[in-house]
């Protein structure tokens, strides 16, 4: 407790030179009374992020740049629409289509009524640049790929970007967001980004987080879902040391929906722990949820799903489930779903499962003629499918599918055959 | 094509179940193994197949490739499969999120790797697949469908035998394959498992029943109890055990 209490300390020191908004002054002072998040919080009960705030990080951005063969080489391919830096949008890469507004301010101008959590205050507190896009009414402006990518300056600090997209009525978008940095150093990333969905709205928002083997990805997707709007989030996840995915979506308007999924695969000694909240705040919302992760080596997978009906929120409809396969026997996975109902004709499902591939199913596909590795191998993709399937986006999903199957495959190949 | 000599096998820290088996199979030849509940019926066609959950302790299992008698218990199921054993489920095992299609496709390209011919594309395999799917009446539809995945009993039973014309094994080990199947579903697997049948491979047909022998008609009929063949005949044994059951021989016994 001690320790934890310097960590803060230092944290705070090195903050008070900032210059602060007055909002960014309001998060100050709750971070100075609650200090970092730890396993007494029921919210992070699994995981503690001392470790990735130690005297020696730096506690505020840092400049840096990349060539253009690194851009390339650490888009993996994506053609992206807008690229940020260490948290610094880079004008040479914007290339946002018709029907986007593209804005940045110095200041805050998201919602001021989302509750949040004290890695949430440390983002508006870091944050110098605040990116705003809106999606022109009834416009349908295709993909909108954002790359996040630092430098090799942003070893051992702590960065923070914000995104905030106003999704007009009657609009469809599709955002997705890339976070990746060169494999080396142990950084700490705080991203959030805050989607408003207005009325008739179809919007999807897919997150992926490959970043360094050393590094912490704090992510924070906060949603208001307006009348027959829907939102499809997916988060997926494959990088990092640690990363806290936190995904909280409020539906506000009578037939809005959510859909929030998401997919991680850890090996290593990597955690990731997925925070998802949803607020069915009026009658006839629904939301869905799959949360699929695959588990190998020593890695630790979360899933923490909370579902919050309020009073009067009637014929709500609201499913949830996660699944777990653990490739090893020292992978570990902690789900639970909290379910608050203060509404009497609701739907709410939910459900989890932790196991292994079936012994039955490999023998069977043994039996006709598929090699134990390859038969392991199409089982997993078997379950991964189910999650990746609710990408709405094909190339984003085909893209996913084909960074799973064979960079992400490729990788646990290659580490087999140094160990053997 | 196979020899078995005085198998035993039981399962980990487990009794034994298989307890002296002899049997031999010849080319073109249909056998067929019937015998109480719990016998050991499934357990020797799995051994033979190469189900890791178990072990076997004495005997051998000889089987022939490239006409020589070599030592099948050195391979694990996988390569048995390729050398040409199939193994038709009692409960075939449900896939979800596996294509019935990419699954027949790898598993016969994995085949015909093995045995140095040309693997095939995705549309030549659909072609290949639609006299396999008319010998067997089945719609096409189940090729989309994840392997055996909400598949009624008797489709399941019809999708074995698809796999079966699919990698044209030498040696058919099909367990209760006519459980569960209806009358019609009944001839129609039987005209595709005879359909497959010729002089080169070799069927085993593990049944409760004789009425599947009308159609597919053994040379060797096999009773197994208690993990040991105690009697063997011609297809009239089928016929003695389907009026008398078993009791006459396990008594004696
Ligand atoms: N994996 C296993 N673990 C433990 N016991 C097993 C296992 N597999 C089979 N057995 C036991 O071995 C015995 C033989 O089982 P087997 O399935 O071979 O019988 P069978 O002759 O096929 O019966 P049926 O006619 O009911 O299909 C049974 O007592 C069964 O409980
Ligand atoms: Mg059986």
């Amino acid at each position: 407790m001690k320790e934890r209490e310097e960590l803060n300390k230092n944290i705070l020191d090195q903050m008070m030179s900032l210059n602060l908004s007055s909002d960014a002054q309001k998060a100050f002072d709750r971070f100075k009374l609650q200090g970092l998040p730890h396993k007494k919080l029921e919210d992070y009960k699994y995981t503690n992020v001392d470790a990735f705030f130690p005297k020696a990080l730096n506690i505020k951005a840092v400049a840096g740049e990349l060539t253009n063969d690194q851009v390339t080489k650490l888009a993996r391919g994506i053609k992206p629409q807008l690229v940020l830096i260490n948290g610094k949008v880079s004008n040479e890469y914007s290339n946002l289509p018709d029907g986007v507004e593209f804005q940045i301010s110095d200041s805050f101008t998201g919602n001021k009524d989302f509750p949040t959590d004290s890695l949430e205050d440390l983002n508006l507190i870091l944050t110098e640049q605040f990116i705003k896009l809106t999606i022109k009414k009834d416009s349908s402006p295709g993909i909108i790929n954002i790359l996040h990518l630092n430098t090799a300056e942003a070893i051992n600090s702590v960065g923070a970007s914000r995104l905030l997209v106003n999704i007009e009525a009657n609009s469809v978008a599709r955002i997705a967001e890339y976070f990746n940095s060169p494999d080396q150093g142990s950084y700490n990333r705080n991203h959030m980004t805050e989607l408003t969905v207005a009325k008739n709205a179809n919007a999807e928002h897919v997150k992926v987080v490959t970043e360094g083997a050393e590094s912490f990805h704090f992510g924070s997707v906060k949603a208001t879902v307006e009348a027959n709007a829907c939102l499809h989030s997916f988060t997926f996840t494959t990088g990092g040391k640690l990363s806290r995915n936190n995904i909280n979506i409020d539906l506000v308007g009578a037939g809005a929906r959510g859909e929030v999924n998401g997919l991680y695969a850890l090996r290593g000694s990597q955690q990731c722990d997925n925070f998802s909240h949803i607020n069915h705040k009026v009658e006839r919302t629904e939301s869905e949820q799959l949360f699929k992760a695959v588990l190998d080596d020593v890695s630790h997978g979360i899933f923490t799903g909370k579902i919050i009906v309020h009073r009067d929120a009637q014929l709500v409809d609201s499913s949830q489930l996660n699944k777990n396969l653990l490739l090893s026997k020292k992978a570990h996975a902690d789900t639970r779903p909290q379910l608050e109902v203060y509404a009497d004709d609701v739907k709410c499902a939910h459900g989890a499962t932790v196991g292994q591939l079936s012994e039955e199913e490999l023998f069977y596909l043994e039996s006709r003629a598929i090699s134990p590795r390859d038969a392991k191998i199409m089982l997993c993709h078997g379950f991964v499918q189910e999650a990746l399937d609710k990408i709405k986006h094909v190339e984003t999903k085909k893209y996913l599918e084909n960074l799973l199957y064979t960079e992400y495959e490729e990788d646990i190949h290659q580490r087999m055959r140094e160990e053997a | 094509m196979i020899e078995i000599k005085n198998l035993h096998a039981k399962v980990e820290d487990g009794d034994e179940i298989l307890r002296g088996i002899n049997l031999t199979i010849k080319p073109g030849e249909v056998h067929a193994i019937m015998g109480p509940n719990g016998s050991g019926k499934s357990t020797l066609a799995k051994v033979i197949a190469g189900h890791p959950a178990f072990e076997v302790t004495e005997g051998t299992i000889q089987y022939d490739v490239n006409n020589k008698l070599t030592d099948l218990l050195e391979f694990e199921a996988y390569e048995r499969a390729q050398k040409g054993i199939f193994l038709g489920f009692q409960y075939p095992v449900e896939i979800p999120g596996v294509s019935n299609f990419g699954f027949l496709h790898e598993s016969f390209n994995e085949v015909c790797k093995a045995q140095g011919v040309n693997e095939v594309t995705e549309e030549e395999f659909r072609e290949f697949l639609k006299p396999k799917l008319d010998l067997l009446e089945m719609n096409a539809s189940f090729l989309d469908r994840p392997v055996n995945t909400g598949f009624s009993g008797g489709e399941k039973k019809k999708n074995e035998i698809l796999q079966m014309a699919v990698l044209n094994p030498r040696l058919s080990l099909l367990d209760e394959t006519d459980s569960g199947l209806d009358i019609d579903a009944l001839k129609i697997v039987s005209k595709g498992v005879n359909a497959i049948k010729n002089k080169y491979n070799a069927v085993l047909l593990v049944t409760h029943y004789q009425r599947l022998l009308d159609y597919i008609v053994p040379d060797y009929v096999h009773v197994l109890s208690n993990g040991q063949i105690i009697k063997s005949g011609g297809k009239e044994l089928a016929l003695e055990l389907e009026e008398k059951g078993y009791d006459w021989l396990t008594k004696v016994q």
